[in-house]
């Protein structure tokens, strides 16, 4: 059930009154129902790997509470054997085998090679994964005490509006607040509605908008030339934003109309004048689960220099691994690995001076390069990515220059003008838009001419999420 | 904050869909005067008042692949491709009554049937149709396509139905109108299928039918007889593989020689000129070399059907 449907708004409506309407003790219940409905709306079967999980996780949460020492150690081992095993089977299988079958036809060896598993991928696996590693770590650590009810667990877990791309909760911040009574405020209601319809524009209007031109280059990019490539490339950057920022404004919008704070996720990361900037304002729930369960697990920044440059190195692949079972993706986080490293020596050895100047310079090259790298996560395979970059980078325009179907000068003029109403809205009132709830008038026109601009020019093809697959 | 609440929600939800209603009634007027790309063809058909000697009806498989200039020099008529995009027969029928109303009657009318042109369990494209939505004939379409009653009733979310081509269209046409559509080439546009990247052949066929389709295809050859116009049929060729033998496709062909009985019928779906691949743009749609062997193929036959007076299959 995506968030772009009709399904969804009929779904939520009967969810959140049916919410405020029972006792608070059968709550947790109805929720935990709903999300089930939610997640089987994709493929029914694959709630019993979620289910597993949950049991063996929720189990771990309590021996690891209650055990001494080594004990302890062993069922986290436990635990976060089964998180990754699942993701590692059903996320990676296909990308192991692929890889050995290339290195046993490349050493010469006449063996029969290994047969794929033909399998879908569940979806958001790796987000509630990662929620739920991180639940089992917290309990571990002594930040977060078990979860004694089976229900409520399995709801931190499966949540549906942040349930198949995230944010990526923490224990803290989540799970106490199924416990808490939450009475229905009109101010809730006003603020995750407005979230809801800003990330419903952000994704219909302008990334379902923008993804025509972006799909029909990038799936015929032979068929380009360097112009049409770097317009490509640059509505992929502006779509993958306000596709995933979208359904995060969304997630977090449908949650607080029934009371529950999500983290936020992103804080107008391409206004960001350096890359260390920019991860720290791009999927920050993702960013900061690494720092605080890998990066830190490595040793932080209280290590040698060169240790600290590794652990970052060894945080961004594993973070482009943890995308998608592909090269493309292990790359684009060597990408920003290379980056931030670079911007940590030269941080360290000049004194970088904030003047406009450096600012605008600082921007412009953070944008360049991010978007440069969004060409290997967009990109089928390493070839096609090396292709597209090598026809930028040597200009080469083909003889024919070919439009995009059905994305004219009038799908251009609208995309400039709601990028540009974004841009303005965002700059205004970051993050969530907390400045217009501060401001009647304003917010009335926003919600109003917001409303407009999705009845008007949205692109409504129910297209899926990007990050789902992930 | 409750009446802040519903102060806000009302105002923005009163404001917005008026703005929408608006910018809807001033798209449809526009697509409605326009003469631009595939809506211009679809009003000219509609409320043009041309006269045409022969008449090529049906979908994209007529659009891409006849050529009524070259049909035109072989067999000196003055014939017009009224194909378009995704028709199916209830559209079809729409189509025929409308042009019979505005237009000279032809002398006659080359129906297209193709795999999905009996099936009526929904209409493809049916936002083409808004500006007309006020016509009984058209509306009746909702029967087929229940977002179709959004454009008489809830205008606002009809508008959510038009994309960005419509769009465009729709506010040009407000300014100028402009020449007709593919004037020049008498309704034939070869390049409005996409070519694909690589062209497989079908192994099997799927052919679509229900009765409602059935039905409406038999009023548009009623339609046909009533104002004097003489029904041909035509089955279009495709890039398929000729050892599909299966029980579906001999069903359908069974049922299209009881819809045709009595009718002319070229059936090229079997014709071994079209086998080859370098003939097609995809599986289903002639490239131009196609179109021409087909236009040309098409245009002999009709003039030995004229020069006859007897009724029976060519092929």
């Amino acid at each position: 059930m995506l968030f772009n449907s009709v399904e969804f708004l009929f779904f939520f409506i009967i969810v959140t009154t049916l919410y405020f309407v029972l006792p608070h003790k059968f709550r947790w219940l109805l929720l935990l129902i709903a999300s089930c409905i939610f997640y089987m709306a994709f493929i029914p079967a694959y709630i019993l790997i979620l289910f597993a999980t949950i049991v063996i996780d929720y189990i771990a949460g309590i021996y690891i509470e209650d055990a001494q020492g080594a004990r302890r150690r062993n069922y986290l081992i436990i635990s976060l054997v089964t998180n990754i095993g699942v993701l590692a089977i059903f996320k990676y299988f296909n990308f192991f085998v692929d890889n050995v079958n290339t290195v046993l036809i490349h050493s010469g060896f006449s063996v029969k090679p290994l047969p794929f598993w033909e399998i879908i991928l569940p979806i958001g696996l790796s987000f509630h994964t990662f929620q739920a590693m991180s639940y089992t770590i917290e309990v571990y650590r002594g930040h977060q005490k078990a979860e004694r009810h089976f229900g409520i667990y399995s709801l931190y877990v499966m949540f549906y509006p942040q349930l198949v791309a995230g944010p990526i909760e923490r224990p803290q911040n989540l799970l106490h607040q199924f416990h808490e009574e939450h009475r229905f405020s009109y101010e809730n209601l006003l603020f995750g509605l407005r979230l809801m319809l800003w990330g419903l524009f952000k994704k219909v209007v302008i990334a379902d908008r923008l993804a025509i031109y972006a799909n029909a280059v990038f799936g015929h990019q032979e068929q380009y030339g360097a112009t049409q490539l770097v317009i490509a490339v640059l509505c992929f950057t502006i779509q993958i934003y306000c596709d995933f920022s979208g359904y995060s404004d969304m997630a977090i919008g449908a949650a607080r109309t029934m009371g529950f704070n999500l983290m936020v996720n992103f804080n107008r990361p391409y206004f960001s004048t350096n890359i260390q900037e920019f991860w720290a304002k791009w999927h920050i729930s993702l960013s900061t689960w690494f720092r605080d369960y890998l990066y830190i697990s490595l040793g932080g920044n209280r290590v040698e220099k060169w240790k600290i440059y590794r652990n970052v190195a060894i945080v961004f692949i594993v973070s482009g691994f943890w995308h998608g079972a592909n090269w493309t993706f292990i790359i684009w986080g060597a990408i920003h690995a290379a980056c931030i490293v670079t911007y940590m020596l030269v941080k360290e050895r000049f004194s970088l001076n904030k003047s406009i100047f450096t600012g605008a310079l600082g921007w412009a090259f953070t944008f360049a390069i991010v978007a440069l790298a969004w060409v290997f996560f967009r990109a089928e395979n390493v070839q096609q990515a090396a292709t597209i970059l090598h026809r930028i980078f040597t200009f080469d325009q083909l003889a024919t220059i070919q439009g995009v179907k059905n994305f004219g000068a009038f799908s251009a003029m609208v995309s400039l003008a709601m990028v540009a109403y974004m841009a303005l809205c965002e700059w205004y009132a970051p993050p969530l838009l907390t400045k217009f709830h501060e401001h009647y008038r304003i917010d009335i026109i926003f919600v109003a001419v917001t409303l407009f601009f999705v009845l008007a020019f949205g692109v409504f093809q129910q297209a899926s999420f990007i990050y789902f697959q992930f | 904050m409750k009446n802040r609440f519903i102060i806000t929600l009302t105002v923005a939800i009163l404001v917005a869909f008026s703005l929408a209603w608006g910018l809807y009634a001033v798209i449809s007027k526009g697509m409605y005067r326009s003469n631009k790309d595939n809506q211009g063809k679809l009003n000219y058909i509609m409320k043009g008042n041309t006269g045409h000697d022969v008449l090529f009806m049906g979908s994209s498989r007529v659009f891409v692949q006849i050529n009524p200039v070259q049909f035109d020099s072989l067999a000196k008529t003055n014939s017009y491709n009224a194909g378009t995009d995704g028709i199916r027969a209830a559209e079809m029928e729409v189509l025929m009554r409308h042009y019979l109303q505005h237009h000279p009657a032809p002398k006659a009318v080359l129906l297209n049937i193709d795999e999905t042109t009996l099936k009526n369990s929904s209409i493809w494209d049916f936002p083409r149709w808004f500006p007309f939505i006020d016509n009984e004939d058209v509306y009746a379409l909702s029967r087929y396509q229940d977002e179709m009653k959004l454009a008489k009733y809830l205008p606002p979310v009809a508008l959510t139905y038009y994309d960005d081509p419509k769009k465009s269209v729709g506010l040009q046409g407000l300014i100028r109108e402009g020449e007709l559509a593919y004037k020049s080439t008498k309704g034939y546009n070869p390049l409005a299928v996409a070519a694909a990247a690589n062209i497989e052949p079908i192994e099997k066929i799927t052919y679509y039918s229900d009765e409602q389709g059935v039905a409406a295809f038999k009023r548009v050859l009623a339609l046909c007889l009533q104002h004097n116009v003489k029904p041909i049929v035509i089955v279009p060729p495709a890039y398929i593989l000729h050892t599909d033998t299966s029980d579906e496709r001999t069903r359908y062909k069974h049922m299209l020689n009881q819809i045709t009985e009595g009718l002319w019928v070229l059936d090229y779906s079997t014709d071994s000129t079209f086998y080859t691949k370098k003939l097609y743009r995809d599986a289903t749609h002639l490239n131009e070399i196609g179109g021409a062997i087909y236009t040309q193929k098409i245009a002999e036959a009709y003039k030995q059907i004229i020069s006859r007076t007897d009724s029976s299959s060519l092929n």
